[in-house]
């Protein structure tokens, strides 16, 4: 069989129509003008051709053909490939591989990689994020506000003495109603929270639920996973500038659903180890849920803490039904002077 | 100026002698075909972590090139995913060293040193100073590793003397407050084009700054009064200008491109990536490459006879640091 084909001899531009028979593996070349040449196996390569949208191009170290005929890439051995089908193929790879990593696989190393950080990063991190998102000028200072919130804070953190984290509740004057926790152990609270509180009972509600997420290493890991997300998009969009501060991290910062239930499970236990009355957690709830309705849009808490009524009935399914109210906590002022300390 | 002047200058004949006639670039090269590269080329690059990118971007200029055909034979592209990547692997090396230097001299002197502050921000300086050797390397690496019918481009350029017309120029910009800017580009662009080859033919640019400089402030003005929809007359009338001072041999270049004809691609393609999800990406990139095409004429007798294969030596580096550096001294051919 033979193939016509446009000879170029990489010295010249000028172009020689080509006759091609192939032999054992070498190309035997007849040029127009007469001349004869051999390309011996091996001693040529296809530089394109093998994907079907582009020309046949065999090259000969400087030397080259050129050829329309695609019959001759199965007599060289060569398989085309449709880039059309191909493409298909790899977009759904794509896609499967995203929602993969997204669901799956950027969690569980996340998990596996915040329990490596080392402390004092998470703790830098955490100082870093504390600057950003509750400034030393807009922190609410008076002592009895901030005693009785990290004594409701040291309570509870004394039911898991595992844990390694020093915890620091910083009250953060913003009418907004908001608390959050960052990295190595700091949480803060909005004044426009706490004075939504009627009794200690239900800041500590707020607070077990945010320290969980502090012993459990959620804002590290939320940190690690967003970090791979766009690290992931990055690659796909291949830019390499593209540029994340900490602060827009961590004021993003979006917890698994899976990260609160557990929040609110062991915040609940914590309270009753604690011999806190667990229902203030579900009480401060429903005080949020009538401010949302009054004020839409102030809480920002919400927002990463949504109140759906799952949430809400599984905290009441998990309080022990019929034991007995624990003694209230008391202070030296009233809870309601404390509440509103810092407006 | 310090640009090189061709050998013997071609008159600057605007119309075709007889025997030549006007050619065009055709691209060959399908939206589905695009398509399929494109994610072809992301999946392979999510799998390997990122290092496929290297030979994704020399796959796509293969495909580019062997599409793109003139007077009946279609280009190639020679480049290797390797040497880009043993490239940017050399230059990401050399930054982290740097940068842990730098570091580490801030750690042992503080952050407030004298000594540390210098390094740093002589540093920066060091990397701006790199952009014209990324432009010269840039544009040879591109030319030097596209063919047309065997023959090889060639760029003759360095840095050592680009460097100083650069500076010169960016620094005249800055004196005169942008007043300077159409010289400069006349400058950069005089040396690019004049030190460019198809095998051991020279390319020609003959444009006068000063017809830029009309050009420019009309174009300017123009854009700013009308909110930048002028800007689409005003980039085709650079093309314009930069073409039609374009030679090689006895073909002189031209481009058709309007600025009506601009917006319009450039709506359509809005609309398109628009209302796809950006599915229609692949055949946006195709219709403008032809859209591009179609708008490039070459005028005269394209007579390859007397030309020789040239072959230059020259690393991928200065294409990784043009990267690197976000600089882009474009494709070649004049456009």
């Amino acid at each position: 069989m033979t193939w016509q084909a446009t000879f170029f001899d990489g010295e010249t531009a000028v172009r020689r129509p080509a006759e091609l028979t192939l032999k054992d593996g070498a190309l035997h070349i007849a040029l127009s003008d007469g001349v004869l040449l051999t390309w011996p196996r091996g001693s040529y390569t296809l530089a394109s051709g093998r994907i079907t949208s582009e020309p046949i191009r065999i090259e000969c170290e400087l030397a080259s053909l050129t050829l329309e005929d695609r019959s001759i890439l199965p007599a060289m051995g060569v398989r085309s490939l449709n880039l059309w089908r191909l493409g298909l193929w790899a977009g759904g790879a794509v896609i499967g591989l995203l929602v993969f990593s997204y669901f799956w696989g950027i969690p569980a190393m996340a998990t596996v990689a915040a329990e490596r950080v080392p402390m004092s990063w998470e703790n830098k991190l955490g100082d870093l994020g504390l600057n950003e998102l509750a400034p030393k000028d807009k922190r609410c200072e008076d002592p009895r506000a901030v005693a009785a919130v990290n004594d409701l804070a040291r309570r509870l953190m004394e039911t898991e003495p595992g844990s390694p984290y020093q915890v620091d509740v910083i009250l953060f004057k913003d009418p907004m109603i908001n608390a959050f926790a960052l990295p190595g152990g700091k949480v803060v609270v909005s004044s426009g929270l706490l004075r939504q509180t009627q009794r200690p009972e239900e800041l500590a509600g707020v607070l077990a639920h945010e320290l969980q997420h502090v012993n459990q290493r959620h804002p590290t890991r939320g940190i690690i996973r967003a970090l791979s997300m766009s690290a992931v998009a990055t690659i796909i969009m291949g830019d390499i500038t593209s540029y994340l501060s900490t602060a827009a991290l961590l004021g993003n910062l979006h917890y698994q659903r899976s990260d609160e239930t557990s929040a609110d499970r062991r915040g609940l236990l914590m309270m009753t180890k604690a011999g806190m009355d667990p229902r203030g957690m579900v009480d401060l709830f429903h005080i949020l849920e009538k401010a949302d309705l009054a004020l839409p849009g102030q809480l920002k808490y919400l927002s990463s803490h949504p109140l759906t009524k799952d949430r809400i009935r599984q905290i009441e399914g998990d309080i022990q039904p019929g034991s007995p109210p624990p003694t209230p906590l008391r202070y030296a002022q009233p809870w309601d002077e404390i509440a509103h300390a810092c407006d | 100026m310090d640009i090189k002047q061709p050998d013997s200058p071609p008159g600057p004949s605007a119309t075709a002698r007889p025997g030549g006639g006007r050619h065009q670039l055709r691209f060959h090269g399908e939206g589905g075909a695009m398509f399929g590269l494109l994610f072809v080329n992301a999946f392979l690059t999510v799998v390997t972590l990122g290092i496929y990118y290297f030979w994704g971007a020399t796959r796509m200029r293969k495909f580019v090139m062997s599409n793109t055909e003139l007077d009946g034979d279609r280009f190639a592209f020679h480049g290797n995913g390797k040497e880009l990547f043993l490239a940017a692997a050399r230059l990401i090396g050399i930054v982290v060293v740097a940068g842990l230097c730098i570091g580490i001299l801030g750690r042992v002197f503080g952050p407030d040193s004298g000594i540390f502050m210098l390094v740093r921000s002589m540093s920066q300086i060091g990397l701006f100073c790199l952009i014209p050797f990324a432009m010269v390397g840039s544009r040879r690496y591109m030319l030097n590793r596209t063919s047309w019918k065997g023959i090889r481009f060639v760029f003759k350029g360095t840095g050592q003397e680009f460097f100083p017309i650069y500076m010169k120029g960016l620094l005249l910009t800055a004196v005169t407050l942008g007043i300077y800017g159409p010289f400069f580009l006349n400058t950069i662009f005089g040396y690019l084009i004049n030190n460019s080859y198809y095998g051991t033919r020279r390319f020609s640019y003959t444009g006068r700054a000063d017809e830029l400089f009309w050009l420019c402030l009309k174009g300017g003005l123009l854009t700013m009064v009308t909110m930048g929809i002028y800007g689409f007359w005003f980039q085709a009338d650079q093309r314009r200008f930069f073409l039609s001072n374009t030679r090689v041999g006895d073909v002189q270049f031209e481009s058709t491109m309007d600025g009506g004809g601009l917006f319009g691609l450039t709506f359509v393609n809005m609309f398109l990536t628009m209302v796809s999800f950006g599915i229609a990406v692949p055949w946006v990139i195709v219709r403008t490459l032809k859209f591009t095409y179609e708008h490039t004429v070459l005028n005269g007798n394209i007579d390859v006879s007397d030309i020789k294969q040239e072959i230059q030596r020259g690393g991928a580096m200065g294409q990784e640091l043009a990267g690197l550096l976000d600089v882009d001294a474009g494709i070649g051919f004049g456009m």
